[in-house]
């Protein structure tokens, strides 16, 4: 098992996805016809076309911390972003995040991280901060 | 998504006063629900833990925007930003009721931003998660009124 980033100014393995359509459909209840699911409703909504909800690439971010410090990480994580930059349909997303602080205690401890999710553009379509509990090596998990 | 019909409120959603409490709505966390954000996500399943079936917590981002949506007309409304912090981890098949509260208001770029404070609990007491949601009560790009 790879032990997990706890190294201030280490930056985390990035999660990328292209969000397609199809995902943005299924990530909103059956049926719905949103500005998410929809070009007509969203350009009607003054959007150029149907936008990915952004707790949608949220999950990105919550896919990347979990790699990195395991599932049972999750319970306790705080993370507090905002979203900048609609998502399209086509849009490669990519999660990323950079360890700013380290607070150790024990075998584990807590990061504090940047994180956001860029697009194939450079831009930041979300950004903020998430902060982590980490266990020490062999005590965690890396599902 | 909230279960039963969605009910017209007499205000939109942005003219609501500060400390205006939304309610509750409640929902069964399905294997199906479950399985299609995980798809929609691209998420690796949790392993089980104790025979039982685990949902990913991102799944728990959207309560708001369900309890927001069971009670208002927010089809034209962006999400422009959260803070999540998650305290257990949802099990699958398990009741998840979320509740929330408006706590501030605010104008800028001449857009309105509602913020609520929402928190969802499971059937077993358990604090999921607590948040707090930031929305645009209606996009429009030019940023006036529509």
């Amino acid at each position: 098992m790879t032990p997990p980033s706890v190294e201030a100014g280490a930056e985390l393995e990035p999660v990328s996805r292209v969000v397609t359509l199809e995902d943005m459909v299924l990530f909103e209840p059956e049926g719905e016809k949103n500005i998410h699911t929809d070009d007509e409703v969203a350009r009607a909504a003054g959007l150029p076309a149907a936008i990915a909800a952004g707790v949608q690439f949220m999950s990105y971010i919550f896919e990347m911390l979990r790699r990195e410090y395991g599932f049972r990480s999750v319970e306790g994580t705080v993370l507090d972003v905002r979203i900048r930059e609609p998502v399209f349909a086509g849009d490669t997303v990519t999660a990323r995040g950079r360890i700013t602080e380290v607070q150790a205690a024990g075998s584990g401890g807590r990061v504090s991280l940047e994180v956001w999710c860029e697009n194939q553009r450079g831009g930041h379509v979300i950004a903020g901060t998430a902060e982590v509990p980490f266990r020490g090596a062999g005590e965690g998990d890396s599902t | 998504m909230a279960e039963g019909e969605r009910q017209r409120a007499d205000k939109a959603f942005h003219e609501l006063p500060v400390g205006t409490d939304i309610g509750s709505i409640e929902y069964t966390l399905s294997e199906e629900r479950v399985d299609r954000h995980l798809r929609a996500t691209h998420q690796t399943p949790y392993p089980e833990s104790g025979g039982e079936r685990l949902a990913p917590v991102s799944i728990l981002a959207s309560d708001g925007i369900w309890l927001a949506e069971a009670r208002f007309d927010i089809s034209e409304s962006v999400h422009a930003g959260q803070r999540l912090e998650v305290l257990s981890i949802p099990i699958v098949g398990s009741r998840v009721k979320v509740s929330g509260r408006v706590v501030d208001k605010f104008e800028k770029g001449g857009r309105q931003f509602v913020v609520m404070d929402v928190v969802s609990e499971d059937d077993c007491g358990r604090v999921l998660a607590r948040g707090r949601m930031t929305g645009v009560a209606r996009y429009r790009p030019d940023g006036g009124a529509p």
